[in-house]
């Protein structure tokens, strides 16, 4: 599911930083999770990607009743800075910040290179995702700070 | 029923503004998500234009009246000052969907800030992740795995729990 999911961002030429639990994840975390967050370059040419994508991947709102108009095109993604989608491949969660870190350009500049298969990406720092869930500041972010504390404190010991 | 910061979060507006709003117009004291509704339109329509609380409003009940969300265009005017008057052509079908955007990620996402300061002091965070009942061994043995591993791993567990059923469940 992810696997394909990062494929095909990349095929299509998109600007992302994968962030939130894959990103934990990447990073040793054992916490499952089950949607892709990204952070996503805002340039007029890398939306267009993505809202073709999405609308290949009939994106439609998550948590929200079904049949209600819901329009994804450049303007949404300029107008909403977190979009919460379920898709055909997977829930997928794009945002145009990090809280804590920034937007696409210090997101990529604090992150690491990663591969599944052939595909390759970018992923935030663990430095970095400690920062944002700390900026978060919600309960679950507070319960998975710990775990990435850890994480980092193994890993550096 | 909502609570003033989902209201706020969905109106697009600080808390103090619905607040205040609520109190200035008599608007219902109720936080639900038609008054969320409404809010977010008037905040809209302040934001786009400058006009008065109460035009807002106005212009607010006229667009949401009979809760209509297929009607996809409407033609609205707005009283600038005495000299004349601006018409102004607002999406409707843009303004539900970016409004349900922001209900999902309320729903699926956003959660209220833990209070408090934050904290300051050092701690150890193995002893933090012990004390929290973490098992580091759990860990321990995700560093041992390739990034891709770990990946692979999730990738394996996201398509498990797609394929398994539950017979007995009822939802």
């Amino acid at each position: 599911m992810f696997e394909e999911m990062l494929r095909a961002l990349v095929a299509r030429g998109i600007r992302f930083v994968v962030v939130g639990g894959v990103a934990a994840t990447i990073h040793g975390s054992a916490r499952y999770t089950n949607d892709l967050d990204i952070c996503y370059a805002t340039d007029p040419e890398n939306l267009q990607r993505l809202v073709e994508l999405l609308t290949e991947w009939k994106a439609y709102l998550r948590g929200v009743e079904p049949g209600l108009p819901f329009i994804l095109d450049a303007r949404t993604f300029s107008i909403t800075p977190l979009l919460t989608l379920v898709t055909t491949h997977g829930d997928f969660d794009l945002l145009d910040r990090v809280p804590g870190v920034g937007g696409y350009d210090e997101a990529l500049a604090r992150s690491e290179e990663a591969q599944i298969g052939s595909v390759r990406f970018h992923t935030i720092s663990l430095d970095a995702l400690i920062d944002a869930k700390r900026a978060a500041r919600r309960k679950k972010d507070m319960e998975h700070l710990i775990e990435l504390e850890a994480l980092r404190a193994l890993r550096d010991a | 029923m909502l609570t003033l910061a989902e209201v706020a979060y969905l109106a697009d507006a600080p808390p103090k503004w619905v607040l205040n709003t609520s109190a200035a117009l008599g608007l219902a004291d109720a936080y639900t998500l038609p008054l969320a509704r409404r809010l977010y339109v008037m905040r809209l329509l302040q934001r786009a234009t400058g006009c008065s609380l109460e035009r807002a409003e106005a212009l607010a009940s006229r667009l949401l009246q009979g809760g209509d969300e297929s009607n996809n265009s409407a033609v609205v005017s707005v009283a600038l000052d005495d000299q004349g008057t601006l018409c102004m052509q607002l999406d409707v079908a843009r303004m539900h969907s970016t409004f349900d955007a922001r209900r999902s990620a309320l729903h699926t996402t956003v959660a209220p800030r833990v209070r408090g300061r934050p904290r300051t002091r050092d701690h150890e965070p193995l002893e933090a992740a012990r004390a929290w009942g973490l098992d580091l061994s759990l860990l321990a043995s995700n560093l041992r795995r390739t990034p891709t591993e770990r990946l692979r791993q999730l990738d394996a567990m996201a398509d498990f729990r797609r394929r398994v059923t539950r017979p007995s469940a009822t939802r």
